[in-house]
């Protein structure tokens, strides 16, 4: 999975009839410091995310392993809120204070989709209704 | 799934029992204007043989098994057809879209405009570069 | 998913029986900035988008197969949504 932040929101009235209700939320993957990549991504919200949050951000398959997002053709999902980061024995994000040192942008970290390597470091999220529901 | 031109064939004698699709093709993808874009591939060909030059489209990853009659091979990258027009290559020497007919490369009559409609997803103020949160 | 727009539809009249009758557009991706476009694709229309149009781009795993009643379908990316409107922060 992905940290990222939640940037903005995207808004579809005409759609596949299996996205009815999805919450459509921009997203920017970022690195543990709060880097920012170039990575902007849609996906749908499975736990009640806003925009400003850092969150864990599944893409591929896992994406449909949500109770909400299991009946949609989607293949990104958010699935956790951010409580903490820390990285190398060092504490370098928390949802109260935010990021301790950020850098300037670097190169894409990710595929556009598909599976790739997780970030270095634990993330502890607060998780959503993940799991559960037939892909 | 993306564009490509068949460049050439890969011959290989030795391989895993289970591949067994006969023609492996040689293909250079191209990008929305039809220039190449990044390494020359091996794909499989279930769709009749596609001659040097011509201009096809192929599925990588997983889905890419699904084109073949026996499904359990060890193949990501599969041809699934050929591409008779395509109207929105822009060539360099103007921005407007061309008319690409058949199998050949070479771009037809520059003709039109696209339409640039629908909303802009750039953000309206700088992102700030990073939060320099307490620590 | 990705957001992208639509450069334009491909025609084909040889292809694998499970793109029989769909319609294949042309979609570049957007990057974060909105502006700077990368690496172009190939993705079958669920909503009828037009050239120039701002759409949904995703792959999301065996929905082609299901929804086109077709099992095991090479189909890999989808037009999901045209986008009326996008919010973005400050």
């Amino acid at each position: 999975m992905y940290l990222a932040k939640v940037v903005g929101t995207a808004v579809a009235t005409q759609k596949d009839p299996n996205l009815e209700g999805a919450k459509l939320m921009l997203i920017q993957l970022i690195g543990p410091d709060g880097t920012e990549t170039p990575d902007l991504h849609v996906a749908v919200d499975a736990v009640g995310a806003g925009t400003g949050s850092v969150v864990v951000v599944v893409i591929g398959s896992g994406a449909r392993l949500t109770d909400i997002t299991s009946p949609m053709p989607v293949d990104a999902a958010i699935v956790g809120i951010v409580d903490s980061v820390e990285m190398d024995g060092k504490h370098t994000y928390s949802a109260a204070t935010g990021f301790v040192r950020a850098a300037v942008g670097v190169k894409s970290a990710a595929p556009a989709t598909g599976p790739g390597a997780e970030g270095a470091g634990g993330a502890r999220a607060r998780g959503g209704r993940a799991g559960g529901g037939a892909a | 799934m993306n564009f490509a031109r068949v460049v050439g064939r890969v011959v290989a004698t030795r391989r895993a029992p289970n591949l067994t699709e006969p023609l492996l093709l040689l293909l250079q993808p191209l990008d929305e204007d039809l220039r190449d874009r990044g390494l020359p591939l091996v794909a499989v060909s279930p769709v009749s043989a596609a001659g040097r030059g011509e201009l096809v489209y192929y599925v990588s990853g997983s889905d890419a098994t699904g084109a073949l009659d026996n499904h359990f091979q060890p193949v990501d990258a599969a041809v699934v057809g050929f591409v008779d027009g395509y109207a929105g290559a822009r060539l360099p020497a103007s921005q407007s879209p061309a008319d690409v007919k058949g199998e050949a490369r070479g771009p037809g009559a520059a003709h039109g405009t696209v339409k640039a409609a629908g909303p802009s997803i750039a953000p309206t103020v700088a992102t700030p570069v990073g939060d320099e949160g307490g620590d | 998913m990705l957001l992208a727009r639509v450069r334009g539809p491909v025609s084909s009249s040889v292809h694998h029986p499970a793109y029989a009758g769909r319609s294949l557009q042309c979609v570049v991706p957007l990057g974060a900035d909105g502006e700077r476009e990368h690496g172009g694709l190939l993705a079958v229309d669920m909503v009828g988008a037009g050239r120039g149009d701002l759409v949904l781009v995703g792959q999301p795993p065996g929905y082609a197969a299901k929804a086109f009643a077709f099992p095991d379908a090479p189909i890999r990316s989808l037009i999901l949504a045209i986008i009326d409107r996008v919010e973005r922060e400050a």
